[in-house]
């Protein structure tokens, strides 16, 4: 057999992870930077008149480095489908098994929207985190039934939203420098920064909710993925 | 005390439950007219692939809807639990198949909890809101929302 022909490596898919890191750190500056060098005209009072979304009115969802970032902070490293992410403890509401039984689907629901599962005796929503993150090509490869896959769940935003999760691993204590932050968010506004040492993304879970609320940008088009 | 006649006060609505696949799902008691046994249907050439045919209830043509593919829930073959409720809303009156019909249950306003909004999800605002009912999740759906978005009509 050619070398050629030899099936894609487990490397293969680490640089690819890799790739899919770095661009999500590249991505979002440059057209904002081009938008902050536009001489400022308009008097300061109209500038506050110019939200970039509607934000739920009890979250404050950063735009540069979250609150918790400006001093050392310890994050949860999890992982889905190979993909490590990080959430701040500050805005972790608590980690759980996922109790498939007790897991109720919502009729016609979207592929990445599990059901309601019950968490301090509130029936919260848990979402497949993997289809909100992966980039296209890596969600080619998630197959079968989610709910096999995902063995536990991240719940954030005071426990009204779950993260769907493979494996959760440790509590890390980082330094605002270890994190290559993102200076302004227009697509997954998710995405705090990065975690070079540790390959990990850093979410930013005010935004992630607000994500999951709202639909906007990041969720994949509900009208293509929606069960017929 | 004060609580008590809170709880008295308190509006109760009755849901009849029924299965589809392992879930139980409500619909507003006042809106079902009937539970009939499962039927022959006849078939709607030209129909949207959830009508399932039409039957005909004493003189009336009534359409019958295949609610497990409204729900995204796979197909199942029919069998002695499976009923067709008789619903009407807004004056007009569908047959949903459902794979059995089981109970009323009378609910407080305060036990139901009204279902998360979840993206844009257009499936998910047909549910009304959900409550535990005998050790399981009551799905609630909202018949009004649930027919608007199903354009059941045949021509």
């Amino acid at each position: 057999m050619n070398d050629k022909d030899k099936p894609s490596t487990l490397v293969e898919e680490k640089q690819a992870l890799d790739v899919y890191l770095e661009a999500l750190l590249k991505e979002a500056p440059e057209p904002l930077d081009e938008q902050v060098e536009v001489p400022v005209e308009t008097p300061m009072v109209e500038e506050v008149a110019e939200p970039p979304v509607v934000v739920h009115a009890e979250r404050e969802i950063s735009e540069g480095r979250p609150y918790w970032g400006d001093e050392t902070f310890q994050a949860l490293l999890f992982k889905v489908a190979g993909l490590t992410l990080a959430v701040p403890l500050v805005e972790l509401s608590g980690v759980q098994e996922l109790e498939t039984d007790k897991t109720t689907p919502m009729p016609g629901h979207i592929d990445w929207y599990l059901g309601l599962t019950d968490y301090r005796g509130r029936n919260v929503p848990v979402v497949d985190t993997a289809q909100l993150v992966l980039p296209p090509d890596r969600l080619q490869m998630l197959n079968g039934d989610p709910l096999e896959r995902v063995r536990h769940v991240v719940y954030i935003d005071n426990g009204r939203w779950g993260l769907g999760c493979q494996e959760i691993a440790e509590v890390l204590t980082l330094t605002p420098e270890q994190v290559s932050w993102r200076s302004s968010r227009t697509k997954r506004r998710w995405l705090a920064g990065t975690v070079l040492e540790q390959m990990c993304a850093l979410i930013d879970p005010p935004a992630f909710a607000e994500m999951l609320e709202t639909g906007m940008e990041d969720a994949p088009d509900m009208e293509s993925v929606a069960h017929e | 005390m004060a609580e008590q006649t809170e709880a008295l006060n308190e509006n109760l609505t009755e849901w009849v439950t029924f299965r589809l696949a392992d879930e139980k799902y409500g619909v507003n008691v006042m809106q079902v007219r009937e539970v009939l046994k499962n039927m022959e249907l006849a078939p709607v050439p030209g129909a949207p692939d959830f009508v399932m045919g039409i039957i005909n209830v004493r003189g009336n043509v009534v359409t019958v809807i295949d609610t497990r593919k409204r729900f995204g829930l796979p197909s199942v073959d029919t069998d002695d639990a499976t009923r067709i409720m008789v619903i009407e809303e807004d004056g007009e009156v569908v047959g949903m198949l459902v794979d059995s019909v089981a109970e009323v249950a009378t609910l407080r306003d305060s036990e139901i909890e009204l279902a998360p909004n979840v993206g844009n999800d257009e499936s998910s605002k047909y549910i009304h809101g959900v409550t535990k009912w005998n050790d399981e999740l009551l799905i609630l759906v909202d018949l009004h929302k649930f027919l608007s978005l199903a354009d059941y009509r045949v021509a």
